[in-house]
């Protein structure tokens, strides 16, 4: 039987290969135990050489202002004695300048062509002073097919100027009369109910708007109701996906209610944070002590929202959210709890909550620590995939104990040597990330502007 | 991406691995300004990747201009402590620091970048790019860079602990 090489050892290690491949490596080491002892050498390696190289650590770096580089660029290009970079190099800007000229009115040509054909040309336009009581007439009823965020709306209507919008709803509405496929009735006629709202408060003198229903205190409930009626069946997805739809759905539909026409024109980002805050309000977040650096707790100065898509909740309703109990360092100063979605590009499962606790330590530095269940599985792979045995409840521990079959113990083995090994990584920001999973399904992060030494430490005292 | 918000993401990453690849953090500094001073010049589509490329091969050029002795004694007087610390411990983790050091310059110039990259968070795809390797090749890279500096690392550790114990010897 042939052995797995180094490279494909250190790529699964990593995370770094195909699904295809980790299936192949994985069902290789769970026969081969001498590709299996190699596997637990390269994990060593690999954590070894992350723990060295977190003694080469720089002393405090002072980076000079961005416009001080800007300066010197500047001067080095006047030194050189040429036309500054910023100017285009005769012929070549020309040539490209004309190309660029060539493919606008080439793809404005077919644009229009395209829209001509579809619509009946520019008879529409004008007409479209006449499409506002239709536009107006049509906005209650869109409320209630408006669903998800509405930043899905922003991506599909990039326009800005009202005259441009209007062209892009004529087409949208004309869409939705020759569409055949009732589905995607309904999805145009959603981005086009989104873009008429626009419209609308894009235009606040529009005579229309006097005629508009006033949106009732259910409309908010009504249309994340709509939106779970939607959903694929409630019983095949699990509880935390549910309640986090409700939760962003609750949030897009309170937004929508109490938006006045200027907010209107704010970037759909702005308006989720803005629902995020007021739901949060309804929720007590959890607010520790004031911290040590004088300011506010890390949970205030963020307010409620943090990254985008994480609220401050209470431990027990973190607990909950993640369901089973949480992981946490005693010996360190809580500052708050925060629950949100699953990140995978951080080797999260996109589809559980993750639960961040953010802590203070004697000298004022703060740490957090993120933890999602995964529960635990026969099948163990990168990035948080291994799913599947059902959770332990709020309260109880996951047992693995001696008292399993022998056949169960070997499985446990298995699955504790293809347990991906604990990782020290360096985020951007400079802030240290270590992460590793327990034996008992936890995903565990410990982030913070610490020593790689000190994070193993604090991560050998999570309990 | 604009090149500024570029500068305040990864200006701190592209210094610690120039610092670990040079052991000079005062010309660490000086590099990582150039790699962002050509960045402005000729705006690249993927900055991140371009200017650790261009890094890499500032300290390259650097590395082959100056002498391995004078870099160390740069190291020594240079490297500052953040805290102060009783002696015999700082002198402890200045010692670990050169053996870790040592290990690393015992890696061929592919390996110890490969694995510098690894360490700031590149991707296989990306040190694939930055180093112009295929993206298969990247694994091998990485598992000889690690393997190698922990043997190197096992074997100075042993040299240090032996040299300390015919000290105490002597001493005694």
């Amino acid at each position: 039987m042939p052995h797995l090489d180094e490279g494909s050892l250190h790529a699964y290690l990593d995370g770094s290969c195909s699904d295809g491949e980790r299936r192949r490596i994985e069902q290789h080491v769970s026969g081969c135990g001498r590709c299996r002892r190699r596997l637990d050498d390269a994990g060593t390696q690999s954590r070894q050489a992350s723990a060295l190289l977190a003694e080469l650590e720089p002393g405090p770096i002072h980076a000079p202002p961005w416009q001080q580089l800007e300066q010197r660029a500047a001067a080095r290009r006047r030194d050189a004695g040429g036309r500054p970079r910023t100017e285009p190099l005769w012929p070549i800007s020309f040539l490209a300048w004309a190309a660029s000229l060539l493919l606008a009115f080439g793809l404005g040509w077919l644009a229009n062509f395209g829209w001509m054909a579809s619509t009946g040309g520019f008879a529409a336009t004008a007409a479209l002073p006449e499409e506002v009581p239709r536009q107006a007439a049509g906005r209650a009823k869109a409320q209630e097919k408006r669903v998800g965020t509405l930043s899905e709306a922003e991506e599909l209507l990039p326009a800005t100027e009202p005259a441009l919008q209007a062209g892009a709803h004529r087409r949208l509405l004309s869409r939705d009369e020759a569409a055949s496929n009732e589905a995607e009735k309904k999805e145009t006629g959603k981005t086009a109910a989104v873009l008429a709202d626009r419209l609308d408060a894009a235009r606040p003198a529009a005579p229309a708007a006097a005629s508009q229903p006033a949106p009732t205190e259910n409309d908010a409930d009504r249309q994340a109701q709509k939106s779970e009626e939607r959903a694929p069946a409630a019983a095949d997805r699990p509880k935390s996906q549910l309640v986090q739809e409700r939760f962003f759905n609750k949030v897009a539909g309170s937004t929508a209610q109490k938006r006045p026409a200027a907010a209107a024109e704010q970037p759909a980002r702005e308006l989720q944070v803005a629902g995020q805050t007021e739901l949060a309000a309804e929720v007590p977040a959890f607010r520790g002590r004031r911290s040590r650096s004088g300011g506010l707790a890390a949970a205030d100065r963020r307010g409620v929202t943090g990254a985008l898509g994480f609220v401050g909740v209470q431990p027990e309703a973190a607990e909950a959210w993640l369901g089973a109990p949480l992981r946490q360092l005693s010996e360190l100063t809580l500052l708050g709890v925060e629950v949100g979605p699953g990140n995978p590009l951080e080797g999260e499962a996109s589809g559980r909550p993750v639960v961040r606790l953010l802590y203070e330590d004697a000298a004022g530095q703060q740490v957090t620590l993120v933890q999602q269940y995964l529960g635990v599985s026969a099948e163990v792979g990168v990035g948080g995939l291994s799913l599947g045995a059902p959770r332990a409840a709020a309260g109880e521990r996951p047992q693995v104990g001696a008292a399993e079959p022998r056949e169960a113990r070997a499985d446990q083995k298995t699955r504790d040597n293809l347990r991906p090994p604990p990782a020290l990584t360096v985020a951007p920001s400079g802030m240290r990330v270590y992460r590793w999973r327990d034996a008992e399904g936890y995903l565990l992060s410990l982030v913070g502007p610490l020593s790689g030494d000190s994070l193993r430490s604090l991560a050998d005292r999570v309990k | 991406m604009d090149l500024s918000q570029v500068y305040r993401q990864h200006y701190r990453s592209l210094v610690r691995y120039l610092y670990r690849r040079t052991g000079d953090q005062g010309r660490a500094e000086d590099l990582a300004q150039e790699a962002f001073v050509r960045a402005i010049e000729h705006c690249p589509s993927q900055p991140r990747a371009w200017l650790f490329q261009v890094a890499t091969n500032l300290a390259r050029d650097e590395g082959r201009r100056q002498s391995t002795h004078r870099r160390h004694l740069t190291l020594i007087r240079s490297q500052a402590s953040p805290a102060p610390t009783p002696p015999d411990i700082a002198l402890e983790r200045r010692e670990k620091v050169l053996r870790v050091r040592a290990a690393l310059a015992e890696l061929s110039p592919r390996d110890r970048d490969g694995l510098l990259l690894w360490e700031e968070g590149f991707s296989y795809e990306e040190i694939a790019r930055v180093l112009d390797l295929s993206l298969g090749s990247v694994g091998t890279t990485l598992s000889r860079a690690r393997s190698r500096m922990a043997e190197a690392y096992k074997r100075l550790d042993a040299t240090a602990i032996e040299v300390a114990g015919s000290k105490t010897d002597a001493a005694s």
